[in-house]
């Protein structure tokens, strides 16, 4: 149940935060940020730790690379994500939106060789 | 596999067993003498390459000794399919939990614009497996049009010669406008507007679900209007062999009809077979008294691998249908039906152009007595 360990861990920081905004507004988003960037580190690598089990499946075929590229979507979604939310709390929507734009656009970018490995199959089975 | 499907190919196999239990066994008159071990050689380099080590006994001579290595060879290749193809259909499997799971929860992003980004990402690896799917099954589809239309067409002017050696002019005019008419009913309509339309199918299906999935639907209403083209053109061919009486007087009323009643569950085979049912029955059983059990085997090492992988594909792809549709990923589960009918109507075509080789064989076997007996 590490979850109430993180529940504890976020409560805490509700209370420094609190108390902290009496006198210094500025901390209080810091250590908010603070709080995000550990809690992405956190996911991230429960997500990657168990990423055995969706390579064994995906290994089974000769497609495998599709896991890792899948993996690597997953990956830029959650940091595109927690930016977001990052510049949101410090009040910068507008980089905030450009965060998710470089997130969207690298995502793109991932799917361009899928994109034109499946013109040149259906290129195939149509000729 | 459902168990229509089951049902199907048991019966199918069943109805062979009494032609393959009359034929003479080592076992009953001994060893083979020099003469037929020859012409065992002579069937066995018949065989599609790679089919021949199915066939070599221990001390590496050729056999074709009854039932046993026919339902050996059949249960050899549906092994062999099945491990060929179980792999790729484990990464679909896993894909389709993966998309199901993201369009449920919704937990890697709450923006839509990433969350769309990465559905299409997951949409576009299913589509891609599917793809590599239909390809492999598209290029195994047109070898074996190529071959059988290879095997049939070189027969034709060799089948048309014996009779006119034999003085039959009549007859071999006859005959050979007949089984024209046959190959340029089934293949042609199979080969030059089914194939192409079945390969336009497939390349549709292929990138839907990229799309809304409305091209799969396209797709399957096309494929039933093929369907119906495909019975008709079955049904023709038929009535032409019918006029040939060297297959009518073999027919074999309750086995035509247990297989007819076998067929009838499987809606696309069913209804391509249907009308040449009793056809397909007396032919297995003249060519069956004609070579023994190597001309079954021939037969069967010429069809059976593309009709089996289509089968195996298609029960594949049936689990991942059931699995979309239960897990919520209903775009990807309309491209894999439309796949699915793609594979029903290939499955038909395979089916009907198997037919029509029989026919062919059996046309061929049955010129050859007079001038040499046995091919």
């Amino acid at each position: 149940m590490e979850i109430l360990k993180y529940a504890g861990v976020a409560l805490l920081l509700l209370a420094v935060v609190l108390t902290a905004k009496k006198h210094d507004g500025g901390i209080s988003k810091v250590v908010t940020v603070m709080f995000s960037v550990a809690a992405l580190r956190v996911v991230l690598g429960r997500l990657f730790e168990n990423t055995g089990v969706l390579s064994s499946l995906f290994a089974l075929g000769d497609n495998g690379g599709y896991g890792k590229i899948l993996l690597k979507a997953v990956g830029i979604a959650l940091v595109g994500e927690v930016s977001y939310d990052v510049c949101a709390t410090l009040g910068e929507n507008g980089i905030g939106d450009k965060v998710l734009l470089l997130a969207k656009g690298e995502l793109l970018y991932l799917a361009m060789p899928l994109i034109k490995e499946l013109i040149d199959l259906t290129k195939n089975i149509a000729e | 596999m459902n168990m229509k499907k089951t049902a199907f190919i048991i019966t199918f196999l069943i109805a062979l067993l009494p032609a393959s239990l009359r034929v003479r066994a080592y076992g009953e008159y001994g060893a083979p003498s020099e003469t037929e071990g020859e012409e065992y050689e002579k069937i066995y380099e018949l065989l599609p390459e790679e089919d021949r080590r199915y066939f070599v006994s221990e001390n590496n001579g050729t056999e074709f000794t009854g039932i046993s290595e026919l339902f050996g060879f059949i249960a050899q290749k549906s092994g062999d399919a099945a491990r060929k193809y179980s792999g790729r259909f484990g990464v679909l499997l896993s894909l389709i939990i993966l998309y199901a799971l993201m369009r449920k929860t919704k937990y890697i992003s709450e923006s839509e614009e990433l969350s769309s980004a990465l559905f299409f990402l997951t949409s576009l690896c299913i589509a891609l497996t599917g793809a590599g799917m239909l390809k492999d099954v598209i290029a195994s589809l047109g070898s074996f049009f190529d071959t059988m239309n290879l095997i049939m067409t070189s027969s034709l002017p060799i089948m048309t010669s014996l009779y006119l050696y034999g003085g039959n002019y009549s007859l071999a005019a006859v005959s050979s406008s007949g089984t024209l008419f046959l190959l340029s009913g089934i293949n042609g309509t199979v080969t030059y507007l089914l194939f192409p339309v079945m390969k336009c199918l497939a390349a549709l299906c292929s990138v839907s679900p990229v799309g809304n999935g409305s091209l799969a639907s396209l797709a399957r209403i096309l494929k039933n209007a093929f369907t119906t083209l495909i019975v008709t053109v079955m049904t023709l061919s038929s009535a032409v062999l019918a006029y040939q009486s060297v297959i009518a007087k073999h027919t074999d009323d309750l086995s035509a009809r247990a297989l007819r009643f076998a067929g009838g569950f499987v809606p696309v085979i069913g209804s391509a077979i249907g009308e040449s049912i009793r056809g397909v029955m007396a032919s297995l059983s003249l060519i069956k008294s004609k070579t023994g059990v190597a001309g079954i085997v021939v037969i069967l090492a010429f069809t059976l691998p593309v009709i089996l992988s289509l089968l195996i594909n298609k029960l594949l792809l049936k689990v991942c249908v059931f699995a979309s549709s239960s897990l919520g990923a209903e775009p990807i589960g309309n491209m894999l039906s439309g796949a699915e009918g793609i594979l029903d109507l290939a499955l038909a075509s395979a089916v009907a152009v198997s037919i029509s080789f029989i026919f062919e064989l059996t046309v061929f076997i049955n010129v050859t007595p007079p001038l040499g007996g046995r091919l």
